[in-house]
Formats: structure tokens, C-alpha cells, sequence
């Protein structure tokens, strides 16, 4: 039998008859003295803990205490009491039983616990149990939740400084004092049991349950090392894979959306695929990459995308916008993960965590880790799920009749009284009568999501096996058949040798992801087509383009549902480390990666997208090629050396990396088929022409280092240390040199603090600062160097210079200092971080401009400009209700930054002097500011130097701020017997550009094809109209100098509160799974972006004022093991 | 569930598996400490990569003649696009050879007069590469120096065009702009807080350069080999820095209050290349005998080849040429420039083309003939020629140098025949101020509408000849040029020169403006 010694289960009652007995006596004797004072209510159910810290009291005082904690009743006789001892205790946080346990040894009483009360009476001590009592042998196996038996488990009997420690087979032997000894089993990571000797007959085996909720306990992977949460000296964020799975995504990035506290993300669209923007403790760079470094499984992941820059990725872009909003970034190179095979992602924020990655940490490190198999009986893990998902949001617009009043009142208003031949809108080339609305039929489609995904895992004491496989399809909401799909396959074998010494890992993750969408998104077509356009297909099935005359009257937007933009990505990642413990504490490991990401694009143009007379046209044929392969290979090896010395705990570790990645893009335009059948074959082409080549190395090594010291478990303080090289540099300054210190104070390990704040059970101080580089610049750029001109002279191919050579830049330097408290209550129910940072990053590269006597008009330089972040991040986990039936936790993170541009010298005559302001942050944008409409005239007007004015000029631009101001994330878990409900809301305060920037107020009102929101309507129609929309022109707008776009009424509020994912599942009864065979089953219903609060004026406060929203996608599924 | 029972471990796990033994001390202990202790001296050298396969690093460009060679007449491709048009418009807009048609921009206030220190818009070769140009030589001048795969015959010859490059930029550079930064090194660090250097020593520089230049170019023309010779006039050659350095001495000799070493110098020089025998004047102008701007000239001392593929002959003649009314991007020939032409002057028969739209005449200059068409080249881009060679040394004889006054009519009338004018009435009597007027005057009917030379010379003018046809008076109010193209002259002369672009001064603070702008 396999005993299971939870401590509910230690404690059984002495029989309820013999206290009904001792009842019956008691009222016999009259001398009865019940001390019962009042039941506690609620509470009672929670607090079985007990702090106590008393010295030679009497027992009565001590059941006092103890009633008023735990609201536990105590029921006694005084006689029986008058030869007790005094008793001095000193527990902390104890389970009530071995608390009574503590107070009654010793003394010749007994007690027993039955229904909130705890009886007293005289012990009855036999003459065996007096000989036995100090020679209790017990003996039993340690074993984890798998059965994996776990060795160097402490075993210690309980107030005693008596203890072992379990051997290789998780075996022990230890002999207490009595039956009634408490033995204690603890292991980090997982929770103390503690069970009376008289439970552990001799060969039980006692399981151990991973800690599950106990923050402090957790191990934390800080890349190099591992370590306790509670010893922790660095701000790290974990999410873990229970919260990656809940969430119907096929980007694992945007799983960690609102999680965890100082990362902030940005979806850039609702297609599947897009690339999502990550910032780690806000924007450090002016010019250059402010993209984390991600490590999976210790190997490096490129975090640039690998759709052509060429070519563009279709629908998905291939660029930001510094100017507009979120222009898509190509494909996410994340979308080439299974989020379903992710163990943990880890943060890592601050200086201590994050200098140790040296010359490429300034920006956080992001470390994921796959799932690794565990010992026990073979596993196999069944997931599957369907769901669909629609736009989370739409706009409201005019609906004809309105539209077409507005076109009329233009062509007054421009003193036109015969509706031109041009206006088919409104002449009756199109038919007047039709209303449609554009959104439904263009992004109101519903998109299928589905995903299965399978796992085998097992293994045993020295071997463990992962086998995962997955399958995943995302569909679109455009019309067309659109989807994502990817297959991938996950595989983990763990290897180590009878004692222990040796171990081996070897992971390996392959992605297949087919990416098929249109060349571009339908959504601000959407929001534009006029709502009488005509109808978009002909009877015939072709597409329908209103000929007039031979000519189209409007540009079908189905057009774009015939260019596909297919991009298929395949993804290796793969992993092997070796470790050996030479001696004890002494270890040698080394670590051997490489990954594969390879993609492969088309973008195919067939003429049938074109309107007569192109649609035959040969040369509008056009298909794109393009290829990207990024490969990386990682070695490195390290030694660490860990020894406990007097009450210290000493961790050293010295390790280095070699490290190099080549990446390779290749694009070619082919056009000139003669028939749309043939484009995919580019044989067929009459054309073709080499559109980009390009081949990168990059190279880095470094040595780090990291000395951890631990005293007593209080003091704390942790060394890293980094010297690296990269190639992005000259040789001058290829090497640097980085480094971090952290300390901490785990203050409630003072006997002072015990003593006066009971509550009070966790605090711990602590504080990092340290150094850190930003090498994310483009390579080669300190080489100077030629390029070729292809025109000849005297039949030579010119070579000119490209670049004027800088050869002694070197990275941007990124100072972090960072201070944190941790606070946990009540026994740890509560648990609050809370963490101030200041980062500091100067040495900035810029693109410095020169005068062109110097040849050139900018160089790469290093200058002393400084951006400066701060931030006050707060964590809150707590655990609001814990009943046998019934839990309910939240968990809370809200992030304040603030960026400030501190310095930049030379910034008036920088390509920046009109995107930056001293003093301000990065995420301003240079605005005109708009005064409102001239009423006497319809006609906008800005503030100026010399008063309103309708033309204002660069001098009267005012920085707006556009950017966040708070954010962050509330999840609540409740737990009710099979029912599990996770809710999650993500909310942003934030200002950013709205659908102001593409009307530009009135600009584009009264404009041909052109529909507008119903804000609109509100528009100048005669002298005297106080509005905030200008006067309608069937030319360019009221406004004659186009300048709405670049006032602060383009620019407004943006803040949301999403509730961005709601999982509930059900656990199938024990009796059903049993029937079926199964260890674990569970249906579930998750739901991602369910609802969307915002008065946001644009399509979505996230993903911009114009581009397809994130998907509210709503799916079901069923989770089983075997 | 079962419990599972293990047997006793071995104590030795290395005596029963010896493949990891192997893994251990034949793999993994050797990597990591290898790597750790022993590879890490040598790791300097990891992170130091090759060079990028898609680009050319410098070093590598002059290791080798053919990459070297390429670097250079890169020059003369980039040169021919933008370089050669700018400055036949721009200076001819500011003098009195071309009217515009624009209301605005940068044609209109050339046009005008009017150009404006402050505004953005980019006036004369300053904004149009010259000083890339001059890197670019710089570049191979230093790079030719430090590396040595270069055979020393395309050594000399290409550092000889270098100089040639470096001269010939700064020379209209410091026409243009008066005082200018001189640019010898390509480190930038050097170059953007240059002050401007004196007129006079930039000249000296020019000379110098050009000095330099002379004693290494080839006496022949040579291909992009460098030393093949070739019928192609299109890589400068000794005689083309000679040329070159004629006009340079005659500038040097105005500049330095009519220094007669200098015209002196300007004299043997053009008259060395005069007498150098490669060179003649086509004997007349008319029908085929118009050969002077065809391709290989026997007049031309250096041209700049069209780069292939090509669409057009020259941008020049892509340019000027008028098929339609001109629009605000045309200019045309100036009235006053078409006044100046004598009766009977070959030169404006053959040389000025019109077309008649809307009733209206409108001339434009037609020294090259070809429009569009880039299949069959038949014209290079001139850019110095005989006949100036004639002009400089008449000019330098003016001041006293060779013949004196009586070469100087001499050389006079040799141009004016060609053009079929009869000889000029002046005579050995003539004052040197007539003479240089009628040189002057020879200059703007023989060379208008060439490299900005009648800017020049009227600048030049004001120096040798203040009381006669000079830039003042003639751009200068009351009636003058100036004020009919609708512009007011200042009689401070500030407008003889470009202003410095502000951006310039923003970026290089020890560079100041023009006074008067």
C-alpha cells in the first residue's frame, strides 16, 4: 500500500465515545469547569496554525492563547490539571497538533482533538510505553507524487536538533523519542510534512507534494544557476505552464500578456502569426534593438523576425512605424514555439539576474524551459480543443444615408452643383440603396482554432523520457480560407548514472508553421469602403468592379484575398548538457546547443486580383520568393562549486561561452506568367530578377562568473560577473566587462521580529546593482566599407563607399539599481513584492549626423546621451479563502514606469531633434495642438506663438506623451471541488494614436469612397457650429494644411481593461476516471480577450487605431491522462 | 500503485559503464576546461570575424587593381549623373546665361539671386557630393598608400587621378563658396570641426594637388586597366591636370591681386597642352564638322563616359534640350546671353537650339544634340576642352605672361575663327583692360552653359577689372540683369557667392556664413 501521510489525515481523534465518557464523569463529579467560551466563526476553518513564545506559564494560559487563535475549544477538569508543569514554548506558524503535542510532552497528561475541541485528561502510561519511549526506531522510503524516490530529504524530529537525511534510494532511519515525536520531512521545493512516529510504521513510504503556491519556495531558473525564491537577491517573473496552457494562443509571447510585473507587451494585430512587441523595464535604447534576449532550454533564440525585409511578409508586415502606430513587425519568430511544450518562462529583470548575460542583458533576459519527463509509471497525455474566435471589437460608422447627406453637403460646400461624373458614390453608378456593412463582411468572419496535442513521458530513477507532439490550426476572420497551422514535435531524454554523478540531458524541438494570409490586411478597408460599394462578386463568381465605361469604380478589397503571402517557417532547437560531480559540491557541466529557423515565403499576385484591363495582363503576374535561415550553435561549459560552511552556504561558478550564429536571406521577384495557373512555378516566369542577398556572422564569447553567499539563512549576497566579446564591434572595443551585486536581508529571521510581529511571516530586503550592455546593433557597422555600383564605366563596375568607418564604437551601458521588499502575512497567505528600479542606460549608438565635408552625413557613434527608467512594481499574491472544498487565490501585478530622455547632447541638430524632447520620455510624439474647429469658417486651428492659426509650423509643436502610465494584471483562481475557474484581466492605462490620425478631423469627410466613424456627424455645417469636426470638402478636407494628423487630437486616450482570459475546467470524479481508465481527466472552456472595456476612439486600444483587433476566441476542450 | 524497489546501486558507476568514463575524461572534462583555461587566450581572435561576403571592406578594395581601379571611376559615373547638370544650371541661373521658369524653390531664388542662408534648400556642388567626391579620393589616396597588392604602375596612376579628383572638387568648391574647409584625410573626427581655409590657399592646395597629379598621370589615355592606353579621353591624364592647373594659376593669379608668376604658370601650362600635338580644334562648327562634344573628341582633354546601361547620352543634353514648352524644372538660354552673340557666330547656329510653342521662342543650349537614347552613345559629357586652353592662355598673355597683348589677340582670334567670325578689332595698342574684356566676352559666347564658367569669370572680373564688365555691373542695379530676371543686387557682392549650407554650420560650429547672408 502506498500510505499517503498528509497532514489532514494525522488527525484522527482518540474514539468519540471514550470523550462522551470522560463527559459523563465529569458531570458526576460536579466539579466540571468548562472552559467554552465563545466559537469563532469564520476563521475557524483557517487558522490551525499556531505562534506561540511563552516562557514557564501554566497550561491554562497556554489553552487560552491557543483557543483564541484557533478558536479550538478546550475541555478539562482543574484537577487534572493542578500537577501539570509550567510550559515554555516557542513555535512559529505550527500545526495546532504539534503544538499540543510540544506543550504535553512531558507532562503526565494526554489530550485528544475531535470537532473543534481538544480534551484533556491524565495519561495513562503502561509499563511498555515507559521502556520503549526513547528507543522509537522508525524507518520508511521518501518519495515524490510520481513515486520517484527522492534523496536528501532532511527527516528531523521535531524540536530536537535530532535528524538525517534520506540516502540515493530516499531511504531513512531515525530514532525519536517517543510515539508521540513530531519527524518532519522537508525538501526545497516541496512541502513539509510532519507526522507523528506513531503513524510512520516501519518501511512507509511518505510522498512528498511539490509546493504548489508557496512562492518562496520555489526554484527559481536564473539561467547559470538555480535558486530559491525566498533566497533570491534578483527580481525574476515566472509564468508558468498551467497559465501558458489556459490560454488558446499559438504564440506563447503573448501567453505572458499582463502577467508578470515591468514586461510589457503589445500585440500588433489579430491575424495569427503577428509579431508582438516586448519591452522589459520600458524602453532603454534610442536607435537600437530593445528586445530581451531569449534562451530555451540555454540556447540562444533569435528574437528577429525572419520574414524578407525586402519583400515584406504580406498582411504581416515586415516593420515597425516609428510614426504610426503598430505597423506589423513580419512574422513573430515565437509563432515557431509550441506554447503547449513550455515548462516555465522566467524574467529576468534587474542587474543580479540579468548581468551575468553580460553585453546582452541591458534589455531583461526572457528564459524558457521545455517540459522534461519524470520518473514513474508511463504517462500519456491527451489534449484536445475547438474553438472559434471573432474581432474583439468594431467601429461605428456611417451608414449610407448618412454618408451620402455628408458627400452632398460637400459638394455644396465646395460651391459644386453637378454631382461630377467621378462621384460614383453618389451619381448612380453605384447603387445608392445598398447599405452594407463593410466590417461584417470583411473581418466579421469567424475563425476556427484548434489544437491537439499529445505526450508520452515517464522513465525511472536514472532515466526519464519526454516525447510531446502537437498539432495546432488558427483560422482568419477575412473571407478566404486564411489559417496558421503548425505541427511540432518535442522530445526530452534525461540520463544519469547510478550515484548520481553523472547526468545527462539532450532536448530537441521541432516546429513546422504554415502561414497563409492575404498580402494585406482588410480591416482599414473595412473601416474606409463606402457603405453603398457595390457588390463584391458578379453573378459569374469573378470580382465585381463596377466597370463604368471599361474602368473600375472602386478598388474591390477582395482583391487582396487573391495575393496570398504564404510563409512557412521550420524551427530546430536543440540541446545537450552534460554534468559530472567530481566531489561533493564540485561539479563540471557543460552545455552543447544549436537551433535551425528556416523560412520559407511566396507572395503570389495572380492578374485575376487586378481590374480589367490588367486582370490578362501578363506583367501583373508577379510571384515573390524569399528565404531566410538563421542557425546558431552555443558550447558552453561551466564548473560550480557549492559548500555549507559554519552556518553559511558558499555557490561558485565559472563558466564560458562560444557562441555563433549566421544568418542568410535570399529574395527574388518573378513576374511575366502568362496564366494565373502557372505562378507557382517560376520557370514560368519571363521575368526574374535578384531582389536581396545578404550573409551575417556574428560571433561571441565570454567567461562569467557568480559567487553566491548565504548566511543562516538571512543574510544574503550574490556576485555575478561577465566579461564578454562580440563581433558587432571593432577590435578595439569588441571586450567589456559587466557585472552585478545583490543583497538581502531576510529580516524575519530576527528573533525580534519573530517576537513582535507574530503576523508577520516572511520579510526579506533586498537590493541589486550592476552593470549591463545592449549590443543589438546591425553587424559590421564598424567596418568601413564598399558596395557596388551597378552601372559601368569604361566597362567597370563601380565600387563606392557605403560607410565612413567608426571602427571605436562599443555598446550602449545600461546601469541598473533596483530595491525590493517581500512581504508575506498570515502564514504566508498573503504575499506582497514590491520593487522601485532605476536604469540608466547611456554610452547610446546613435546614427550621430555630420557635416558632409566629412563625405557622409551620419556616422555610428557612441554618445553620452542618457534615457533613464523607472519603475514601482507591485506584486500581491494571496489566498483569499482555503476550505477542504473550497480555494480562491488572486494574484495581482501593477507596474508605474516612467521614461525620461535625461540628456542628449547635440539633439537640435540630430536626426531626432523632431522626435525627442530633453527631459521628456522616448514615447512622446512632437504635436501641433489643436485648438478646435473655427466656427465662423468650419476651419481647424492650432495653437501658435502669434495665436490660432490654421498653418501652424515645427516651432509650435508640443510633446505629447504617448505612451503607458500604469499597467498591469488581476488573476482570481477559485477552486470548488472539481471545478477549476481561472479569471485574468489585463488592464493599461495609456495615451496613443486613434482614428483621428486617418480621418485627420474633417480632412478625408465628403471625400469620394471614403466612410468615417459616426463621431463624424458632428461636423461643421454652417457659421455658428460649435464642434469638434471641420467643414466636409469633396477636396482634402477643411483643414489646408493637412495638419490634424500631427495635432494632439490624433493623439487620446487608449487605456483598457481586457478580460483577456477566463478558463474553467472540471475534473471528472475519481469513479469516472476509473471506469475509463484514465489517471486524470478534465473538460475545460477557455476563453482569450472575452471583453474589452476602453473608450478608446480606433479599432483596438492594443493593436492600433486601424489594424485587426486580437481575436475573442472562445474554445473547448477535454485533458486526459493515461 | 506499486511501489518500486530498486536494487543496490554498484558503488562505482564508472567500473560498470566505461562509455561514460569515456564521455567524462574524453569529451566533456577536455571541452570544458579546454575551453575554459586553454581557449581562451586564442578567444580574442574568435570574436574577430572575416569580413562581410556582400560588401567590400576598404582594405580589401586596394589590394588589388581591379577592385582599386573600380573605386576610382566610380567617381566619374556618380560625377556624370548629378554633378555634371548642376553645375551647368545653377551658376548659369545665377549669372546671365539661363532664365528659369520656376515661382519658387531652388531654381527660382538661384534664378533671382536670392538664395537664403536659412531654409533647407541645398545650393551649388557643396550639396551635390563634392565633398564625397574628395573622400572618395582621400580614401584611395590613404588606402593606395597602406596597402600593396596594387601594381605600382595603377598605384601611381590612380593616386595621380586621386589628387586630380581632390583639386578639381575644391577648385569649384571655393569658387562657389569662397573661403572653404579643405579636406585632405578621411577621418571624420578631423574633418567635422575644419574651419574654412582662405580662398587663396585652397587654390595653393589645388595647385599643389594638381602639381602632384601631373607627375604622375600617364601622358596617355588609359583604359580601366589603368595602363592600357585607349582612344577614350575619359580618366584624366597628365595632360588633363596641366590643363587643369592652367586655369587653376590663372584663378591664383586673380585671387592673389594679379600675381604675374602665377599667370605666368597658367601660361607655360596651357600652352604646354596647346602644343602637346593630341589636341586640335575641330576646324569648323557646321554640319558634320560640329564634332566638338562627340564622344572622343580631338578637342576634348577630359570627358566623362556615359555609364551603360544607359538611357540617355549626357544628362546635360537630357536636360537642356527642350521637346515642348519649358515647365518650372526647364531653363532656357537668357536674352542677354543671346544678345551677346555677334552676327554670323557659328556658335549660336549651332550650339543654341529652339523650339516655337504657343507662339512664344524659347532657346535652350544645344552643344549636345542628343535628347533620349541611351542604345548609341555618340556624345561623353565634356568637361575641359581645348578651346578654354586657348582662352586661358590668351588671358594669362593679357596679364603680361608669353606675348602679351599681341598672343593674347592671337589666341583670341583662333577661337574666333573656328566660330567664323573674322579677327578682332583690337590691336597691340588694345589696353589690357579691353583685351580682358574681350576675352571675357570671347569666354561667354564660346564656353556658356560649361562647369558654371561665366559665373566664374564675372566673379573673377570684379578683381582684374573693377570699372568694367564685371559681376557688379553686370548683375548690379539700376536695370541690370539682376533686377530684370525680377532679383535686387546688393552692392555688397555678398550674392557673388553660395551661403554655406546652415546645416553645415550647425554640425561643424567652427564654420561660418557668408557675410551678407
Amino acid at each position: 500500500m502506498y500510505t499517503n501521510f498528509y497532514l489532514k489525515n494525522c488527525l484522527h481523534p482518540h474514539s468519540y465515545g471514550r470523550m462522551r465518557k470522560l463527559l459523563l464523569i465529569m458531570k458526576i463529579t460536579t466539579l466540571l469547569l468548562i472552559a467554552v467560551i465563545l466559537h469563532v466563526s469564520a476563521a475557524t476553518s483557517l487558522a490551525q496554525k499556531v505562534t506561540l513564545n511563552e516562557k514557564n506559564v501554566t497550561l491554562i494560559d497556554v489553552f487560552n492563547k491557543i483557543r483564541v487563535q484557533t478558536g479550538y475549544d478546550f475541555s478539562f477538569s482543574t484537577e487534572t490539571l493542578e500537577n501539570s508543569n509550567p510550559v515554555t514554548i516557542n513555535v512559529k506558524n505550527e500545526e495546532l497538533t504539534d503544538v499540543l503535542t510540544q506543550i504535553f510532552r512531558g507532562q503526565n497528561l494526554e489530550f485528544s482533538l475531535d470537532n473543534q475541541i481538544v480534551t484533556v485528561k491524565p495519561k495513562e502510561t503502561s509499563l511498555l510505553e515507559k521502556v520503549t519511549e526513547k528507543i522509537k526506531a522508525i524507518t520508511g522510503q521518501v518519495m515524490d507524487e510520481t513515486g520517484q524516490p527522492m534523496s536528501g530529504v532532511t527527516v528531523g524530529e521535531k524540536g530536537t536538533k535530532n535528524a538525517t537525511a534520506t540516502d540515493s534510494k530516499g531511504k531513512f532511519s531515525l530514532n525519536v523519542a517517543s510515539d508521540n515525536s513530531v519527524v518532519s520531512f522537508s525538501y526545497i521545493g516541496y512541502e513539509t510534512q510532519e507526522v507523528a512516529a506513531k503513524y510512520i510504521p516501519s518501511g512507509s513510504v511518505i510522498a512528498l507534494k511539490a509546493a504548489e503556491n508557496n512562492l518562496r519556495e520555489v526554484v527559481v531558473n536564473k539561467g547559470y544557476y538555480n535558486e530559491r525564491q525566498e533566497l533570491s537577491t534578483g527580481d525574476v517573473g515566472i509564468v508558468n505552464a498551467k497559465e501558458i496552457e489556459e490560454q488558446p494562443v499559438s504564440d506563447p509571447i503573448q501567453a505572458l500578456e499582463g502577467r508578470v510585473a515591468g514586461l510589457y507587451i503589445t500585440q500588433t494585430s489579430g491575424m495569427p502569426g503577428s509579431y508582438a512587441k516586448i519591452q522589459i523595464n520600458g524602453q532603454n535604447s534610442i536607435a537600437n534593438g530593445n528586445n530581451p534576449l531569449y534562451i530555451i532550454d540555454g540556447v540562444p533564440f533569435s528574437s528577429t523576425s525572419l520574414t524578407s525585409t525586402t519583400l515584406g511578409g504580406g498582411a504581416l508586415g515586415n516593420t515597425f512605424s516609428t510614426t504610426t502606430q503598430n505597423l506589423g513587425g513580419g512574422m513573430s519568430p515565437f509563432n515557431a514555439l509550441n506554447p503547449d511544450d513550455i515548462e516555465s518562462i522566467e524574467v529576468l529583470k534587474d542587474a543580479d539576474a540579468t548581468a551575468i548575460y553580460g553585453s546582452r542583458g541591458a534589455n531583461g533576459v526572457i528564459l524558457i524551459t521545455t517540459k522534461k519527463g519524470k520518473a514513474g509509471n508511463t504517462k500519456v497525455d491527451v489534449d484536445l480543443s475547438q474553438g472559434d474566435g471573432q474581432v474583439t471589437r468594431t467601429m461605428d460608422l456611417l451608414n449610407t444615408q448618412q454618408y451620402l447627406q455628408i458627400r452632398r453637403q460637400a459638394y455644396a460646400n465646395d460651391g459644386i452643383t453637378t454631382i461630377p461624373a467621378n462621384a460614383y458614390d453618389l451619381n448612380g453608378d453605384w447603387n445608392i440603396n445598398n447599405n452594407t456593412d463593410w466590417q461584417k463582411v470583411l473581418i466579421g468572419n469567424t475563425a476556427h482554432y484548434t489544437n491537439a496535442q499529445l505526450s508520452v513521458s515517464g522513465g525511472n530513477e536514472n532515466t526519464q523520457f519526454y516525447v510531446g507532439g502537437g498539432f495546432n490550426r488558427q483560422t482568419t476572420v477575412f473571407p478566404g480560407d486564411y489559417d496558421d497551422a503548425k505541427g511540432s514535435l518535442n522530445f526530452s531524454l534525461t540520463h544519469s548514472s547510478a550515484d548520481k554523478r553523472f547526468q545527462l540531458t539532450l532536448s530537441a524541438g521541432y516546429v513546422n508553421d504554415n502561414n497563409n494570409l492575404p498580402q494585406t490586411d482588410l480591416t482599414s478597408q473595412a473601416l474606409e469602403l463606402a457603405p453603398d460599394a457595390p457588390a463584391l462578386y458578379n453573378a459569374n463568381g469573378s470580382l465585381n468592379w463596377q466597370l463604368v465605361g471599361g474602368a473600375q469604380t472602386f478598388s474591390n478589397p477582395l482583391y487582396a484575398t487573391l495575393r496570398n503571402a504564404n510563409a512557412v517557417t521550420n524551427n530546430l532547437i536543440s540541446n545537450l548538457q552534460l554534468s559530472y560531480r567530481i566531489l561533493p559540491g564540485l561539479q563540471v557541466k557543460s552545455s552543447f546547443g544549436y537551433t535551425d529557423d528556416r523560412m520559407n515565403q511566396t507572395i503570389q499576385t495572380p492578374a485575376d486580383s487586378y481590374a480589367p484591363p490588367n486582370n490578362t495582363n501578363p506583367a501583373d503576374r508577379s510571384n515573390y520568393f524569399a528565404r531566410s535561415e538563421n542557425t546558431t550553435w552555443i558550447i558552453e561549459p561551466q564548473i560550480s562549486y557549492d559548500k555549507k560552511i559554519a552556518k553559511g552556504a558558499l555557490s561558485v561558478l565559472v563558466g564560458s561561452t562560444i557562441q555563433q550564429n549566421v544568418a542568410n536571406t535570399f529574395a527574388e521577384r518573378t513576374s511575366g506568367y502568362s496564366s494565373d495557373v502557372l505562378i507557382a512555378n517560376p520557370l514560368n516566369a519571363s521575368t526574374t530578377s535578384l531582389a536581396g542577398y545578404n550573409n551575417t556572422l556574428y560571433r561571441y564569447n565570454a567567461i562569467y562568473g557568480r559567487i553566491g553567499y548565504t548566511w543562516d539563512d538571512e543574510y544574503l549576497l550574490n556576485v555575478t560577473a561577465r566579461r564578454d566579446g562580440s563581433s558587432r564591434f571593432g577590435p578595439a572595443t569588441q571586450w567589456g566587462n559587466f557585472g552585478a551585486v545583490g543583497a538581502g536581508w531576510i529580516f524575519t529571521r530576527e528573533q525580534t521580529i519573530k517576537d513582535n510581529l507574530p503576523w508577520l511571516s516572511f520579510g526579506k530586503l533586498r537590493g541589486s546593482y550592476g552593470i549591463t550592455g545592449n549590443d543589438q546593433i546591425a553587424d559590421y557597422q564598424y567596418l568601413s566599407t564598399y558596395s557596388t555600383n551597378s552601372p559601368t564605366y569604361g566597362g567597370e563596375t563601380g565600387l563606392y563607399p557605403t560607410r565612413i568607418a567608426n571602427p571605436n564604437y562599443g555598446w550602449e551601458v545600461d546601469k541598473k539599481l533596483e530595491g525590493g521588499l517581500e512581504l508575506s502575512f498570515l502564514n504566508d497567505r498573503i504575499n506582497l513584492s514590491a520593487d522601485y528600479y532605476r536604469e540608466r542606460s547611456a554610452n547610446q549608438l546613435v546614427v550621430y549626423p555630420l557635416p558632409l565635408i566629412t563625405g557622409f552625413s551620419s556616422v555610428e557613434v557612441n554618445l553620452p546621451a542618457v534615457v533613464q527608467n523607472t519603475a514601482a512594481e507591485f506584486t500581491l499574491n494571496t489566498v483569499n479563502i482555503k476550505s477542504s472544498g473550497f480555494k480562491w487565490s488572486s494574484s495581482f501585478n501593477l507596474t508605474i514606469p516612467r521614461n525620461e530622455l535625461v540628456s542628449y547632447p547635440g539633439l537640435a541638430a540630430s536626426t531626432y531633434k523632431n522626435t525627442y524632447v530633453i527631459g521628456q520620455p522616448l514615447s512622446i510624439r512632437k504635436e501641433y495642438h489643436f485648438l478646435g474647429v473655427n466656427p465662423s469658417n468650419g476651419i481647424d486651428e492650432y495653437a501658435s506663438s502669434t495665436g490660432p492659426t490654421d498653418a501652424p509650423t515645427s516651432t509650435d509643436e508640443i510633446p505629447v506623451f504617448a505612451g503607458q502610465k500604469f499597467y498591469g494584471g488581476l488573476q482570481n483562481s477559485f477552486q470548488y471541488k472539481n471545478f477549476q475557474l481561472d479569471v485574468f484581466f489585463q488592464f493599461v492605462k495609456q495615451t496613443a494614436l486613434n482614428y483621428n490620425y486617418v480621418t485627420g478631423g474633417s480632412d478625408v469627410l465628403g471625400l469620394v469612397n471614403f466612410n468615417v466613424p459616426t463621431a463624424s456627424l458632428n461636423y461643421w455645417q454652417k457659421p455658428g457650429n460649435i464642434v469638434p469636426y471641420g467643414k466636409a470638402s469633396t477636396n482634402y478636407g477643411s483643414d489646408p494644411y493637412g495638419e490634424y494628423p500631427y495635432s494632439d487630437a490624433a493623439v487620446g486616450d487608449a487605456s483598457y481593461i481586457r478580460l483577456k482570459n477566463l478558463a474553467l475546467s472540471y475534473t471528472l470524479p475519481k469513479s469516472w476516471q476509473q471506469a475509463m481508465h484514465l489517471q486524470n481527466a478534465r473538460i475545460y472552456m477557455q476563453a482569450q480577450n472575452l471583453l474589452t472595456f476602453t473608450n478608446y476612439f480606433g479599432m483596438d486600444p492594443e493593436t492600433g487605431y486601424n489594424g485587426l483587433p486580437p481575436l475573442r476566441m472562445i474554445t473547448f476542450g477535454i485533458h486526459a491522462s493515461l | 500503485m506499486k511501489i518500486q524497489t530498486y536494487k543496490k546501486s554498484q558503488p562505482n558507476v564508472i567500473k560498470k559503464a566505461p562509455f561514460i568514463r569515456y564521455l567524462i575524461f574524453g569529451f566533456l572534462l577536455p571541452i570544458t576546461f579546454g575551453t575554459a583555461l586553454g581557449f581562451l587566450p586564442g578567444c580574442k581572435k574568435f570574436v574577430e570575424i572575416p569580413p562581410p561576403t556582400t560588401q567590400l571592406v576598404t582594405a580589401s578594395v586596394f589590394n588589388n587593381n581591379a577592385t582599386a581601379s573600380s573605386a576610382l571611376t566610380v567617381i566619374y559615373a556618380q560625377m556624370f549623373s548629378v554633378a555634371s547638370y548642376s553645375l551647368a544650371a545653377s551658376p548659369g541661373l545665377l549669372s546671365d546665361e539661363l532664365t528659369s521658369y520656376a515661382s519658387s524653390g531652388i531654381y527660382f531664388q538661384e534664378y533671382t539671386n536670392a538664395m537664403l542662408a536659412t531654409g533647407g534648400l541645398g545650393y551649388g556642388p557643396w550639396n551635390n557630393n563634392a565633398y564625397n567626391y574628395i573622400y572618395q579620393a582621400n580614401a584611395i589616396i590613404a588606402g593606395l598608400q597602406s596597402n600593396t597588392g596594387v601594381s605600382p604602375a595603377v598605384k601611381q596612376q590612380l593616386t595621380g587621378e586621386a589628387y586630380f579628383i581632390r583639386a578639381f572638387w575644391h577648385f569649384y568648391l571655393t569658387n562657389c563658396y569662397g573661403d572653404v574647409p579643405l579636406v585632405t584625410t578621411t577621418n571624420y573626427a578631423v574633418i567635422d570641426v575644419l574651419p574654412r581655409t582662405p580662398r587663396v590657399q585652397v587654390l595653393q592646395q589645388v595647385v599643389s594637388d594638381l602639381t602632384t597629379a601631373q607627375g604622375m598621370l600617364n601622358k596617355n589615355y588609359v583604359d580601366v586597366s589603368d595602363t592600357t592606353t585607349t582612344t577614350e579621353r575619359t580618366q584624366p591624364n597628365k595632360a588633363a591636370a596641366t590643363a587643369l592647373l592652367a586655369r587653376a594659376y590663372l584663378y591664383l593669379g586673380d585671387y592673389s591681386n594679379q600675381n604675374a608668376t602665377d599667370y605666368g604658370y597658367a601660361y607655360n601650362d596651357a600652352n604646354t597642352v596647346i602644343t602637346n600635338g593630341s589636341y586640335s580644334l575641330c576646324p569648323n562648327l557646321s554640319g558634320p564638322a560640329n564634332s566638338v562634344f562627340l564622344k572622343n573628341s580631338s578637342e576634348a582633354i577630359w570627358q566623362l563616359a556615359t555609364p551603360l546601361p544607359a538611357t540617355v547620352n549626357t544628362y546635360i543634353g537630357n536636360a537642356f534640350i527642350l521637346l515642348a514648352a519649358p515647365g518650372s524644372s526647364n531653363v532656357t538660354i537668357s536674352t542677354q546671353l543671346l544678345n551677346a552673340f555677334e552676327p554670323g557666330d557659328q556658335r549660336k547656329t549651332n550650339w543654341i537650339g529652339s523650339i516655337t510653342s504657343g507662339g512664344k521662342t524659347y532657346n535652350f543650349p544645344y552643344k549636345y544634340k542628343v535628347q533620349t537614347g541611351g542604345t548609341t552613345i555618340t556624345e561623353y559629357t565634356m568637361v575641359m576642352r581645348l578651346a578654354e586652353q586657348y582662352l586661358i592662355r590668351a588671358e594669362a598673355q593679357a596679364h603680361g605672361a608669353g606675348g602679351g597683348i599681341a598672343g593674347a589677340i592671337a589666341d583670341l582670334n583662333t577661337i574666333r575663327a573656328r566660330a567664323g567670325l573674322p579677327p578682332t578689332t583690337l590691336t597691340t595698342s588694345s589696353t589690357q583692360s579691353e583685351v580682358l574684356t574681350a576675352i571675357l566676352h570671347e569666354r561667354q559666347v564660346e564656353l556658356f552653359t560649361e562647369w558654371g564658367a561665366r559665373w566664374f569669370d564675372l566673379n573673377r572680373a570684379a578683381l582684374n577689372n573693377p570699372t568694367g564688365v564685371n559681376v557688379s555691373n553686370v548683375m548690379g542695379s539700376p536695370g541690370n540683369v539682376c533686377q530684370f530676371k525680377g532679383g535686387t543686387w546688393n552692392p555688397d557682392g555678398h550674392q557673388m557667392l553660395y551661403p554655406i549650407p546652415i546645416n553645415e554650420i550647425t554640425l561643424d560650429p567652427h564654420l561660418t556664413q557668408n557675410t551678407g547672408y
